[in-house]
């Protein structure tokens, strides 16, 4: 890995040389290629110049915003990579970095910041990373005895009691508490003494009422552990059941009676010496079956149901209608070799693997049986839809899609926005050079119907370096962004964020 | 109960065939904790069973008798010549043994000799043992 290391340390050099002359910041113009394109996005979050948090307001407007769309779009994901001599290299293990862009009367502005853990205070510190993660492995690095220790913080965000409350979200630990006006971390959450500590997953559903549901998972434990929230942020019940294929758990759904856990294969095997990250100790078996469980909202009764072999990170929604369960979910053909190739090094050498197909599943606990319809949708990841519906049948998916032409180039993710409208999809291609990160669905304050809503979203563009905030008509997709807000500077291409109306 | 006789047992039995050996002492120091709260417990095992909870020679001391800037020190006498492993967490709300939370992950600071960490479970046996000749030994414990 070592001959990896002299091309970013010299870009650096340059750069740093360059703001010293005053000829510009760590975000002045350049022009990243296809290979380095990931690894460009999060280059001046690695640079020690970089105080740990961007603002800027009054960005200009293409377009026209909708008068009625006000609030901020928060966002989370992993950002600095690097760190004096030492340096990460699997997607999901940089440094959590939240943003926040505000839209209020036509105006908007943008704010990011470095989020401070237990583990980014050790290493910053230290000046090295420390410890090994989800797919990365530093030299020398530590063995963390508890997994607050290397809390990253960085994948989703809870907003709570009207977005008074913001919670940065990683799935093996526990929720990070951050202040929702200027993203300063104020530690984690304890919701109860005996889940202090514990796994709290970044997918938390929110019922129509406002109670949060959340599950945590812990490698090895072979268990779940639950919590129901109020809508006022009061732990009312918790319990831990027993399941099989508890070792990769990202994501679950909700209907109005039940929570649903679709269960892969994908198992981790202890090994008498510590292994350096958690993927080299990652098994699949393409044989065995996902399983469905259904655990009742009411006494936490489980069914446990087989479905065809998959792998999985996100699932729509689902809702009931009469004894069936009806959910959809991205199914990953080979989730084990799409993982390993999230490789954000300077010059990344992995072959790119993606191999996902949007599917409906219908679940019929009584007979323990379960139909499958794979849809004629592929290349697809991070599915979102109307909040507001959470658990009942909805009309709009969005997703973000890969397309042949970007397949064809040495850069992983996602070019395209797709949504499903009912019996309808539609698409918007951002084109070439273009990196699309989640698009979420935003409800018409005033408005109930799911078509009077918009769709955000944010999408580097690796040429230029920089990242755009569009706004679409819900209705109209392929009619382009009804607005486009450029930011003078690329942002690190995340994970999950999550829309709070103002 | 049965499995503490079986292991007091299995000591006598070893403390007879090694009694030219006896006399080591082993110095448990606790480095500085987070907080004087609740009881130290130190427990020390001479083979892998029961370990690291099922204990066979264990001692408490006050976390309030630490003194600033010095370790607090825990020491075992008399002991064989052999291997031990050693653990120690601070009980901080007394109820007299490790504290977790749901999931298993203890909400306590604990240590292990060796410099032993848990990793998905708490190491094992070999990992946290160490040699002690019949002069004894100094172990050092950074509870986190």
């Amino acid at each position: 890995m070592m001959h990896h290391t002299s091309s970013p340390w010299s870009r650096r050099k340059w750069l740093t040389s360059l703001a010293a002359l005053g000829l510009g910041s760590g975000f002045s113009a350049r022009a990243a290629t296809p290979a380095n394109a990931w690894h460009s996005s999060y280059a001046p979050f690695d640079a020690p110049n970089f105080a740990g948090y961007l603002r800027t307001d009054r960005l200009p407007v293409q377009g026209q915003l909708p008068a009625a769309l006000r609030g901020t779009l928060y966002r989370n994901g992993p950002a600095r990579f690097g760190r004096e001599k030492s340096r990460l290299t699997h997607w999901f293990d940089g440094d959590g970095m939240l943003q926040a862009l505000r839209i209020n009367d036509g105006q908007v502005s943008h704010q990011g910041r470095i989020l401070n853990t237990p583990k980014t205070a050790q290493e910053g510190a230290a000046g090295r990373f420390l410890y090994g993660n989800f797919g990365s492995a530093p030299a020398n690095s530590l063995t963390a005895t508890a997994p607050d220790t290397i809390n990253l913080a960085n994948i989703n965000l809870l907003p709570m009691e009207q977005g008074r409350k913001l919670y940065a979200l990683w799935e093996a630990g526990s929720a990070l508490e951050v202040s929702p006006d200027t993203l300063q971390s104020h530690g984690f959450k304890v919701w109860s003494p005996e889940t202090a500590g514990a796994p709290f997953s970044a997918h938390p559903r929110v019922a129509p009422d406002g109670s949060v549901w959340n599950f945590g998972s812990l490698v090895g434990s072979g268990k779940l552990l639950i919590y129901q929230i109020t809508s006022n942020g009061q732990l009312k019940r918790q319990t831990v059941i027993s399941v099989p294929n508890a070792d990769m758990v990202h994501d679950f759904a909700i209907t109005e009676r039940h929570l649903v856990f679709l269960l892969q294969p994908l198992k981790f095997e202890h090994t008498a010496e510590p292994l350096p990250n958690l993927l080299a100790g990652m098994r699949w078996d393409s044989q065995a079956p996902m399983i469905a469980c259904v655990v009742a909202m009411a006494d936490w009764r489980t069914t446990m149901i087989e479905l065809p072999n998959s792998g999985l990170f996100h699932l729509g929604n689902a809702f009931e209608r009469g004894d069936r369960i009806h959910l959809s979910y991205v199914h990953h053909h080979d989730i084990l070799s799409t993982m390993k190739s999230f490789d954000v090094s300077p010059e990344a050498s992995q072959p790119v693997q993606l191999a996902s197909v949007w599917t409906d599943a219908e679940l019929h606990p009584a007979s323990r049986r379960a139909v499958v319809h794979p849809a004629p949708l592929a290349q697809v990841e991070f599915p979102r839809f109307d909040l507001r519906r959470t658990g009942r049948p909805q009309q709009i998916t969005i997703m973000l899609q890969r397309s042949q032409a970007l397949a064809a180039l040495p850069v992983m993710g996602f070019d395209s926005l797709v949504v499903l409208n009912g019996e309808r999809t539609e698409r918007h291609t951002y084109g070439e050079g273009w990196l699309v990160e989640e698009h979420l669905y935003v409800p018409h304050p005033n408005r109930t119907e799911e078509k009077a809503g918009w769709v955000l979203g944010t999408a580097y563009h690796w040429p230029s370096e920089k990242t755009t905030l569009s706004v679409f008509n819900a209705a109209q997709i392929s009619a382009g962004p009804v607005a486009q807000v450029q930011l003078p500077y690329g942002l690190p291409l995340g994970l999950h964020g999550q829309f709070v109306p103002s | 109960m049965k499995k503490t006789t079986l292991t007091t047992l299995g000591m006598l039995l070893g403390m007879t065939s090694a009694s030219m050996s006896f006399a080591a002492d082993i110095t448990v120091e606790i480095l500085p904790l987070p907080s004087k709260e609740g009881t130290v417990v130190v427990s020390l095992f001479d083979s892998a069973k029961g370990f690291p909870s099922a204990v066979t020679y264990g001692q408490r001391v006050a976390a309030s008798r630490q003194v600033a800037g010095q370790p607090l020190r825990i020491v075992f006498t008399d002991l064989p010549a052999g291997r031990y492993a050693i653990v120690a967490f601070q009980d901080r709300d007394g109820n007299g043994k490790l504290t977790t939370n749901l999931m298993g992950i203890p909400t306590e600071v604990i240590g292990f000799s060796n410099k032993a960490k848990a990793s998905f479970g708490p190491p094992s046996f070999d990992s946290a043992a160490i040699e002690v000749g019949a002069q004894g030994a100094t172990v050092k414990l950074q509870l986190e």
